[in-house]
């Protein structure tokens, strides 16, 4: 993974399991962690303060916009219904496509709308998704973080196991974690999974995805207690010989 | 090169906070700071007899916002604590026409087991691709301008 800063023209999303609508996309509302302040200041304070630690957390990203594209299997007739619960994930790649390692934002969001920007003359037809909350009926309620990394980018079939070193995090941690696994193409069945090691040689399931494998999807996985140092995706092939996903980790 | 005297620029302003291991590290993607610095409530205490309306000072507080470019090493050290419960070390120094050093101004705390600052909120900006970082106090002792940097 390269290090460093990026820009704007290197963020790839991938809503539920449509990958390719990265060429209609054009932009992402704010990606926000924010957690309550409920401020307090005894008597003998020097200062206000949040003694008690902060308060319930909320994930927003904002608004997807993309230009408008209509067609089979393009992001308007995959996206236009609204009221929905979409798993998203935002994949900053550092000055280059995404990689594994790279910084990622993930949630799974209530598609709050489906709208047209307003229209000007000369304008291109664009049309907005607002992402503003975590989804009442999403896998888990007990991680409020959205900042992770990439497993996997999408950027290649897999048609074998992985046997490649993972991503390092510097540190183990303790609060669990929510995997985000986005099935782009698949021509049979396979078990997708995560695994963590404490060195980047044993390895052990951190977590499995009930999606199969036989059809495009996308799942949110929940894990609890300790990670690891090091995550990395996995496969087990079943009837399928090749398989295309994006796969992150968010710890808590 | 001795501390020195005088007056400064932004660009030798620093900003450092603890990371997820409690180890106090410089962010060096700054580029931009909130107003530092202690702001005390003004508790309105003036009586009908009184000529001349007076104030005595509250609970003072100390909120931060600091914007950095966005990086893997901020999103690496932010995403490590938002939202934690361990109070963080905080030391914002003022280089005065170089980088600083001991004896020039510095704003923060050093953090115990019970103060500190704690981070409450980060927003990504992909239009601009910077970051925003939110600190606020926990723990009853307060933040101070100082000449010595925190640990």
């Amino acid at each position: 993974m390269t290090t460093g800063r990026t820009t704007k023209k290197y963020l790839r999303v991938y809503v539920d399991e449509f990958g390719g609508f990265n060429d209609d996309f054009f932009n992402i509302g704010g990606l926000a962690c924010e957690f309550g302040e409920p401020m307090g200041a005894a008597f003998a304070d020097e200062i206000k303060n949040l003694k008690g630690g902060p308060g319930q957390g909320r994930i927003s990203m904002g608004t997807l916009s993309g230009y408008l594209h209509a067609g089979g299997s393009d992001f308007h007739e995959s996206l236009k219904t609204p009221a929905t619960e979409r798993i998203v994930s935002v994949l900053f790649g550092i000055r280059g496509v995404p990689a594994q390692g790279d910084p990622a934002f993930c949630g799974q969001m209530l598609q709050g709308a489906y709208r047209s920007q307003d229209l000007s003359d000369g304008a291109i037809v664009a049309v907005d998704l607002p992402l503003n909350e975590w989804a009442g009926d999403a896998t888990s309620l007990a991680i409020c973080k959205g900042m992770g990394f990439v497993l996997d980018p999408g950027s290649a079939a897999r048609t074998a196991v992985n046997s490649s070193g993972g991503v390092n995090y510097g540190a183990q941690t303790t609060d669990g974690a929510l995997g985000f696994l986005h099935i782009l193409s698949t021509n049979g069945t396979c078990t997708f999974s995560i695994q963590d090691s404490a060195n980047d040689s044993d390895w052990a399931t951190l977590l499995t995805f009930a999606a199969g494998g036989d059809s495009v999807a996308a799942e949110v996985k929940a894990a609890t207690g300790t990670v690891d140092q090091y995550t990395r995706w996995q496969i087990s092939l079943g009837t399928a010989t090749s398989v295309t996903f994006v796969m992150s980790l968010v710890r808590g | 090169m001795a501390a020195q005297t005088g007056r400064t620029t932004f660009k030798y302003a620093e900003f450092h906070v603890d990371d997820s291991a409690g180890t106090l590290t410089q962010l060096t993607d700054l580029m931009g700071l909130s107003v530092v610095g202690l702001e005390y409530d003004e508790v309105d205490v003036t009586a009908w007899a009184d000529a001349v309306k007076n104030a005595l000072p509250g609970h003072p507080d100390a909120p931060i916002v600091a914007r950095f470019r966005f990086s893997t090493t901020v999103f690496s050290h932010l995403s490590g604590i938002v939202g934690g419960l361990t109070p963080l070390s905080l030391d914002i120094q003022f280089g005065i026409r170089h980088a600083w050093e001991a004896g020039e101004p510095q704003f923060g705390i050093t953090s115990t087991t019970t103060s500190g600052y704690i981070c409450t909120a980060v927003r990504i900006n992909p239009d601009d691709m910077t970051v925003e970082a939110r600190f606020v106090v926990m723990g009853s002792t307060a933040p101070a301008f100082g000449t010595a940097a925190e640990t």
